[in-house]
């Protein structure tokens, strides 16, 4: 499903160098499974995810997603960008950054309303994420106003809402408290099915644990490493 | 006296403002309309030739204003009457050359709009106004950019708000520091919305954005609707009438 071939990235940190983010990253990713990927700080992880993500493009290497080399040109195709986030879902760290909607029912809308659905099916499946992710109390709240747990909740309703065949979490679990933290872990437990992939970036070796089929590890000189 | 007050608070029962702390949202009239109305009836004043136009619609203004609350009312009243203390000034000089009607005309036609519009703000939550505007059809470019400006203000505000609570615990010796820090929180927040403003970019880009903005939900057309809808040939009547009784 996902393949990752001798990718590199680097960026201009200062005019005068070029600093490496990924350096020579070759993978295979594929569905059914749930991936971890752990790190130190720096070490490229967040890059990583902006490349399986199509926000950012490999200097070197390729990316192929379903069969298709993801790059700048083919994404700047909108019908060929908007299937591709179609299938590969993003939660972001900081979940306040990525609602943007006036109340947590529109926000969960918004990828679906974009998918040109029948009002009837967007309904239908907001009121199913809405139970699942137990978001009754606070469906008319503007989500900038909820709390750290709350956001991170009503971020995967609509992410999960659009139906991904890839979720990608980055660090699902920080900030929560204890109770969030336990209440993720099962989320993802639950959320795992063989036509999903699921990859994870956290810190903690505990909930990776817990949740990971395989464990992907960054290196500080920006390689990666496998474990079962 | 006793009957009066228990009238007032029947009308209140009756108006859906019985709560002291009653927020924006519960407003059982479609937000376009009540958009459309306030525009209509700001119009026409500001077209109005009869004072006596201006002067019905403030009365009728002032007696809805006395239906709601205290906090409301000191709400809705505070942002007018600087208006119209500020209009006055700048129209004082009409009386000594010859125009007292120009500065009452004037001022009384700024009561009215601020009035309308303050009422508008105070009962209308930012949420529902950008809905009524998209109802109302408004370039969805306008509406979005709306949306975002509200929302990055309240992120970027309390963003601000912690800088400046962390720079206070920090605050020792001279007094240059304060100046200084000042301009760090600005930079800072620039340059955090930003970078916020791209991550919300690449947000919505991974929810398949494609540019256009539809509202999930919209509210139908109900029977307090048609009845508040009814002002709108009531105030053209009132208008026509007024201006033909000169």
């Amino acid at each position: 499903m996902i393949e990752l071939q001798d990718v590199s990235y680097r960026y201009q940190s200062t005019p005068m160098q070029d600093t490496c983010a990924l350096d020579h990253i070759t993978c295979h990713l594929d569905m059914g499974r749930c991936y971890c990927l752990q790190g130190p700080n720096g070490c490229g992880k967040s890059t990583l995810f902006r490349i399986l993500n199509g926000l950012s493009f490999p200097t070197s290497g390729h990316y192929i997603f379903n069969g298709m080399e993801i790059t700048e040109k083919s994404m700047r195709n909108p019908d060929f960008s908007k299937n591709f986030h179609k299938q590969v879902g993003f939660v972001f760290q900081h979940s306040e950054i990525q609602l943007f909607c006036k109340t947590v029912e529109e926000e969960i809308a918004f990828g679906l309303q974009q998918l040109r659905l029948p009002d009837s099916e967007i309904e239908a499946r907001v009121e199913r994420y809405i139970q699942l992710l137990h978001l009754e109390n606070i469906r008319q709240r503007a989500p900038f106003n909820l709390s750290g747990g709350e956001q991170k909740r009503c971020a995967l309703a609509a992410v999960l809402a659009m139906d991904p065949k890839v979720l990608i979490l980055d660090e699902p679990i920080s900030g929560l408290d204890e109770e969030g933290q336990e209440w993720v872990t099962s989320f993802i437990r639950d959320l795992k099915s063989p036509d999903r992939m699921i990859i994870i970036a956290t810190h903690q070796s505990s909930f990776a644990e817990k949740v990971a089929d395989m464990h992907l590890q960054m290196t500080k000189e920006h390689r990666m490493t496998f474990s079962g | 006296m006793n009957m009066n007050l228990q009238l007032m608070r029947l009308i209140r029962r009756i108006t859906g403002n019985d709560s002291e702390y009653q927020t924006a949202d519960q407003s059982r009239i479609l937000p376009a309309l009540r958009l459309s109305v306030a525009f209509l009836a700001i119009l026409l004043c500001a077209l109005s030739q009869n004072a006596i136009y201006v002067i019905m619609i403030i009365a009728a203004e002032l007696l809805w204003l006395s239906m709601k609350s205290p906090i409301f009312i000191r709400k809705t009243l505070k942002p007018v009457l600087i208006a119209v203390l500020f209009c006055f000034v700048l129209m004082l000089p009409a009386v000594s050359m010859g125009h007292p009607r120009t500065l009452l005309t004037v001022s009384m036609k700024v009561f009215e709009s601020v009035l309308i519009l303050s009422q508008l703000e105070n009962s209308v939550s930012w949420q529902n106004m950008t809905d009524a505007f998209r109802t109302l059809h408004c370039p969805q470019l306008f509406v979005f950019t709306l949306d975002m400006t509200m929302r990055f203000l309240v992120i970027l505000g309390r963003y601000s708000n912690s800088i400046l609570e962390a720079v206070s615990l920090r605050r020792v010796g001279p007094d240059h520091w304060k100046t200084a820090g000042t301009g760090g929180i600005l930079g800072t927040t620039f340059l955090r919305s930003q970078k916020m403003s791209l991550e919300t970019s690449e947000a919505m880009a991974c929810r398949c954005f494609d540019g256009e903005y539809r509202s999930y939900r919209r509210r139908r057309f109900s029977r307090p609707d048609a009845l508040y809808a009814l002002l709108i040939p009531l105030l053209i009547a009132l208008f026509v009438y007024t201006q033909q009784a000169m």
